[in-house]
């Protein structure tokens, strides 16, 4: 089954060239980077109470 | 550094175009690993059945290889045999990739509102910082104060100038109280209501980030129970083989010489493929069948 590619940090990355363990790192990147932008979203939200 | 709301709105603006980006490309690469865990597993199980099959041979007749009488017959059942196996693997992990690809929509639609829970967030607090500007300087409320005083005012005179004060301006000011109490209260009311609203945000925000990460953790473990369960599949923990195998074992140094007048390809198919086929019927009908409901 073709797995096709997939694009994240402006980078192209063919998943059917990947081993197990690339695509395993690759998702933890991808979450890393996800929690990361929200942390920084909601730092920037100002708190009014 | 404290950001101006021009900044904020752009960084804002870039979190919501580079989210959807990034949450498709998680849903893409988690979805490509599970089959891609699915494919390796099931290649590793194939792999060690097969040669589990070639070493039952090599016990049975060494000499058993291509041009031998009856190896295309033995070789074309091992292959069918082989098919059948890995197709019934299949079935068994689609069984979990199944429930992975529900975890996987439910978890890129929670992302998804996760981060509109946080423009709403903003949006919400930019609202209660106009609200409370709109409560502290309402034009209506402002022309009411103002009357208010210019009643108080006039009422102050006639006492100072001991004339009597008409009771229509007693009642004035009155009514002028209450629509100022009740000016108050509709205004207090907005900003309690968009307060409210921000905390039941904040609620649903850390309920859904909870959600995601229980999501994440499912999907780690089915994948785990997945694997196990693909090697635990079908297996008779060396019993049945090794036994059949023994048997022949039993001739000891002259195998050799039997084995060449034996007929080896019905040693094959009676000690290794039939039952190879019992247990993958038995798995289809009982394990796979009972998971599929």
């Amino acid at each position: 089954m073709k797995l096709g590619t997939v694009i994240f940090s402006d980078k192209a990355y063919n998943l059917d060239g990947m081993s197990l363990d690339e695509m395993k790192n690759l998702l933890r990147e991808i979450e890393e980077d996800k929690k990361q932008s929200i942390n920084n979203a909601k730092n920037m939200i100002r708190n009014v109470e | 550094m404290e950001l101006t709301n021009q900044e904020k709105c752009k960084n804002l603006m870039k979190l919501y175009e580079e989210s959807e980006g990034k949450i498709t490309a998680d849903a893409i690469v988690n979805r490509a690993y599970v089959d891609r865990l699915s494919e390796q597993t099931i290649n590793e199980k194939v792999n060690a059945q097969m040669n589990s099959i070639k070493t039952g041979i090599y016990n049975i007749n060494p000499r058993f290889k291509e041009g031998s009488k009856n190896y295309e017959a033995t070789r074309k059942l091992v292959s069918e045999t082989m098919a059948d196996y890995q197709q019934a693997l299949i079935d068994l992990s689609s069984f979990y990739d199944g429930k992975i690809e529900q975890l996987i929509l439910r978890k890129v639609e929670l992302e998804a509102s996760l981060i509109g829970s946080i423009l709403n967030e903003e949006y919400l607090t930019e609202t209660i910082s106009e609200k409370n500007n709109q409560k502290e300087n309402d034009e209506v409320k402002r022309s009411v104060k103002d009357n208010i005083k210019a009643v108080l005012e006039k009422i102050k005179n006639k006492r100072n100038a001991n004339s009597e004060v008409d009771p229509k301006m007693i009642t004035n000011l009155l009514d002028q109280q209450e629509v100022a109490i009740e000016l108050d209260e509709k205004l207090s009311n907005n900003v309690d209501q968009i307060m409210k609203d921000k905390n039941d945000n904040k609620d649903f925000m850390s309920k859904v980030e909870r959600e995601i990460s229980l999501i994440s953790s499912e999907i780690d473990r089915i994948n785990e129970r997945k694997k196990d369960s693909i090697y635990d599949a079908m297996e008779v923990g060396g019993k049945e083989l090794t036994s059949n195998i023994k048997r022949i074992r039993i001739f000891g140094r002259i195998k050799n010489f039997f084995a060449s007048r034996f007929n080896t390809a019905k040693v094959v198919e009676s000690t290794i493929i039939i039952p190879l086929n019992e247990r993958i019927e038995a798995f289809k009908n009982n394990e796979l069948s009972s998971m599929k409901g």
